[in-house]
């Protein structure tokens, strides 16, 4: 028994001068890594980390997803736990807020520990000037505000602002529930039935809506490239404090008013959660790691480089204004039932376009995916949350317009409430019928698409365009001839937002043109399945 | 957190590397004799215990467990939700809840007859200056001769029952525009035990100031009950990150909590301190919850024996803000920091027995699940599942 624990201590100490004499941090050499699966807005917190690791021998290797999506997948898999790319399973996981995990996860089987690590409220951020016109002015922030006066600038000093979408991005998310409880006003946390007794208040605040996107970031950068484009600028943009600052900050584009609504908002408390089947070593480092992101170095570094509130006392939170927190739902299918409306009643239904190919080269396993991917968002109304909210939705109208040589009749599809059920059902029909053969006429196809557009405008849609091609575009218009054309669209297409799919052999250094010169962005299939990357896109319609 | 190698420079040092191993290896052997000298029995006898998560900090708490080791005991503790302590407790050496008819569940339920009761604190509401002062203007909060505060439960039922807004009290001193009720924020009552001690004082007050008997539940009275939790939304699973949150993001966030006063005594000693604006009030009524150890084997036992009587484990668990049997030891601890804490705190009410208090709980659970538009009838007759909402 002795000998047993001398030879243990002798162990231990030996391995503990290694260490000190190797420096660094690494136990036998080799660092430390815990698998976190982390909201995307996460992604500025890589320095901050890198610091952290430096200190501490453990990093954090962050794999990116969508808020709910990542939340769903996490409950999906319960005990057998989620993989993270590397095989292995994720140990941790850290989104903005874990408010919606734990309404899935009554039972809290999930989670092992969670501990917030640093805060930012979902606000707004409105040009300057435009906050002067509606009187939204005060030293250097602006209260008096509420979600109410919002609405009210939205119809009557039409008021337009981009929000991210709700089922893919947490803040879109915050801003919907936080927009229901405001206006619902009855001061507790919103209940089964307040939704439906705001409805007209809601839609009417959401006619406001210009912009959306899958994620809070990017709706910040392609809210920036829209003022600096000029025309299809919108007036002001839901999203988090630390995302607005940032971008005051970085000094590009117009300078913002944050106006940060009287009657409340819904904050994100970001906590470092370590999951239930996480090993005792995994969960000794995120120890370790929380307890150094709770120091007074990490908290500092946080607030300088991503200007997110601190959650320690040693650092101080004064040039951060003191904020009425509105009660999240405590019940489940309140925020189920909230998304769902958000979707089919709330916002502005979207027109897409879907510009497909279908010339020779997709002919077999190609158009068999194109097809499986369109034919699932016409699915049944079932699965996770952000699985319905990516099917097309009541009140859409979509558009198939297939090209090979030249581009085909297009066939649209209005899901009239009542009636909807059909129309996704004549929509896959069409789909299925989709056969490959002739040449890549894109460009063509996509000038078509804006003249569709064109003609259907005028009303509250949200418009967009998808393209999805597999090869190089060799028949008919070239992109410049295309963004020549696209520079003289009738104003209200001009903001109309081109998103492509890479696919196959498809050209990337056009396709990002395309969405750039739009105000879209590219997304890569090439090493991802088709239906995954169209089912993202849903976020950006 | 643990001790971490404290040099950053970079490699290049093998050589060194075996010499300080010889010297280390050396130091280790001499390190072993003396611990083995002084703890006098080789390794520390390893212990578990299975407590409430507020409890954590203190057992974790470095000089307790190096006191705890030179008494001859490595004790490791897991966390678990106060009504979920009992099942399969008596795998672990001793569980520790916070109240006396959660400990009186687990006693019963694995015919264990030894308990201590090394330590307890008073339920207490955590606010702001300008919170409190407009809640005084509402005749709910008052400031005693002695400069402590006392916060009058029954006004409060009486104004939540009205559902007032936050800018409706009295006076400019609370932001004219929180439209959000004034609700007291507690933890989760499906899992927590200072959730539990709500009920306990709460049900009190809203069954004629009568302890509530074990039977049938009074459907009104868990109705009430269940709207000041659903009410305040998604609760917050332990008493800790909601103390947080009133910790660091103001009057705003988190007007007034339902909290431990160790929970705040242990701030204002050890830091990080409550907000500069801090006010602590006595709920009238309020009750202790009281921190038991139960036993299930000898080494437990022993834990619990000296929580109890140990000078040194007494004075750490005094500082971690908790009360033992040692009033004057609390006094002085008031007194040397300048605590606005009352010493004596009088007006305390009975928790229901176990069985009773569980049948609320279990009524104010299944409220979280229904709808909250219409109270389904169970078919085994009990009238539970009220609805929380809004008439």
């Amino acid at each position: 028994m002795r000998v047993r624990a001398w030879g243990a201590a002798l162990a231990v100490l030996v391995l503990a001068s290694a260490c000190t004499a190797e420096g660094g941090g690494g136990v036998f050499g080799g660092d430390r890594t815990l698998r976190v699966l982390a909201g995307s807005e996460l992604a500025d917190m890589e320095e901050v980390l890198a610091a952290s690791a430096e200190r501490t021998g453990v990093r954090l290797e962050l794999e990116y997803t969508g808020t709910l999506d990542g939340t769903e997948r996490i409950a999906a898999a319960g005990d057998a736990g989620v993989a993270s790319e590397g095989g292995e399973p994720f140990d941790a996981v850290w989104f903005p807020s874990n408010r919606y995990l734990h309404l899935v996860d009554q039972e809290r089987s999930l989670v092992d520990a969670e501990t917030s690590v640093m805060v930012s409220p979902v606000v707004f951020g409105v040009v300057e000037s435009r906050a002067e016109e509606l009187g939204w002015t005060d030293d250097d922030l602006v209260r008096g505000v509420t979600w109410g006066d919002v609405a009210e600038a939205v119809s009557e000093e039409g008021l337009t602002y981009g929000m991210s979408n709700p089922a893919a991005s947490n803040s879109g998310f915050s801003a919907l529930i936080g927009a229901a409880s405001a206006m619902a006003d009855t001061g507790a946390a919103l209940e089964a039935g307040d939704v439906e007794r705001v409805g007209p208040e809601l839609a009417e605040f959401f006619s406001g809506q210009e912009m959306t996107a899958g994620s809070s970031g990017w709706l910040m950068e392609e809210f920036a490239r829209r003022q600096e484009r000029g025309g299809a600028a919108v007036d002001g943009v839901v999203n988090y404090e630390s995302v607005l600052m940032s971008h005051a900050a970085s000094g590009e584009g117009r300078p913002l008013a944050l106006v940060y609504p009287e009657d409340g908002v819904v904050t994100a408390d970001y906590p470092l959660t370590l999951l239930a089947g996480a090993s005792d070593e995994a969960a000794a480092d995120y120890e370790e790691v929380v307890a150094d992101l709770l120091g007074a170095e990490a908290q500092s570094d946080i607030v300088e480089r991503t200007f997110r509130r601190p959650v320690s006392a040693e650092v101080a939170a004064e040039d951060f204004p003191d904020l009425v927190e509105l009660p999240f739902p405590a019940r489940r299918e309140v925020v189920d039932d909230l998304v769902a409306a958000y979707f089919a009643e709330l916002r502005r239904p979207s027109r897409t376009v879907y510009v497909l190919d279908v010339s020779g080269s997709m002919e077999g396993q190609r158009i068999g995916d194109l097809r499986t991917a369109l034919v699932a968002l016409t699915g049944a109304d079932e699965g996770s949350l952000s699985e319905r909210a990516q099917l097309f939705q009541d009140r859409e109208e979509v558009t198939l317009l297939p090209f090979s040589t030249e581009p085909w009749e297009p066939s649209t599809f209005v899901l009239e409430p009542g009636s909807s059920d059909g129309a996704r059902a004549d929509l896959a029909a069409e789909v299925a019928a989709l056969e490959a053969g002739g040449e890549t006429a894109a460009y063509d196809a996509v000038a078509e698409a804006f003249s569709l557009l064109a003609k259907g405008g005028g009303d509250d849609h949200l418009m967009s365009v998808v393209l999805m091609t597999d090869g190089e575009v060799n028949q008919g218009a070239g992109l410049d001839e295309l963004v020549g054309e696209m520079a003289d669209l009738p104003s209200e297409v001009a903001s109309v937002p081109v998103y492509p799919v890479l696919f196959g052999e498809g050209n990337g250094e056009e396709m990002e043109t395309l969405a750039l010169v739009s105000g879209g962005r590219v997304f890569d299939a090439r090493q991802m399945e088709l239906e995954r990357i169209f089912r993202e896109i849903r976020g950006y319609q | 957190m643990r001790d971490r190698p404290l040099s950053h420079e970079s490699g290049r040092r093998w050589v060194l590397l075996l010499g300080v191993t010889v010297i280390i290896a050396l130091l280790a052997v001499l390190g072993v004799v003396v611990v083995n000298r002084f703890g006098g029995a080789g390794e520390p006898v390893a212990v578990e215990g299975i407590v409430g998560s507020e409890k954590v900090a203190l057992f974790e708490d470095e000089r307790v467990r190096a006191r705890f080791a030179e008494l001859g005991f490595d004790v490791r503790v897991r966390p678990r939700g106060s009504r979920l302590l009992a099942e399969g407790a008596d795998e672990a050496d001793f569980v520790s809840p916070g109240s006396a008819s959660a400990s009186e569940h687990v006693r019963e339920l694995h015919g264990v007859t030894t308990e201590y009761q090394p330590f307890s604190t008073p339920m207490v509401l955590l606010s702001h200056g300008p919170v409190a002062e407009a809640l005084e203007g509402a005749e709910v909060a008052s400031r005693k001769e002695d400069g402590t505060w006392s916060f009058d439960l029954a006004a409060y039922l009486d104004l939540a029952g009205e559902r007032t807004r936050w800018r409706d009290l009295p006076g400019n001193s609370v932001s004219s525009g929180n439209r959000n009720e004034v609700l007291v924020r507690t933890t989760d009552p499906r899992t927590s035990n200072s959730a539990a001690m709500y009920v306990v004082v709460l049900s009190y007050l809203l069954n004629d100031e009568e302890v509530v008997p074990p039977g049938d539940v009074d459907g009104e009275l868990s109705a009430t009950l269940s709207r000041l939790f659903l009410a305040q939304g998604q609760p917050p699973e332990s008493s800790q990150q909601p103390f947080e949150q009133y910790r660091d993001l103001g009057a705003g966030h988190t007007p007034l909590l339902w909290a431990y006063e160790s929970q705040y005594v242990y701030a204002a000693v050890a830091g990080p301190p409550p907000p500069e604006d801090a006010v602590l009030m006595y709920p009238e009524p309020t009750v202790y919850s009281t921190h038991t150890v139960v036993p299930f084997t000898d080494t437990g036992d022993e834990v619990g024996r000296l929580l109890t009587e140990d000078p040194e484990l007494r004075d750490l668990i005094a500082e971690h803000g908790y009360r033992t049997d040692d009033t004057a030891h609390f006094r002085d601890l008031v007194d040397e920091h300048g605590l606005p804490v009352r010493v004596q705190v009088d007006d305390v009410v009975h928790s229901p027995t176990y069985e009773a208090l569980e049948a609320l709980l279990n009524d104010i659970e299944g409220s979280y699940e229904s709808t909250g538009m219409a109270p389904p009838v169970e078919e085994d007759g009990r009238t539970g599942r009220r609805g929380g909402g809004r008439e």
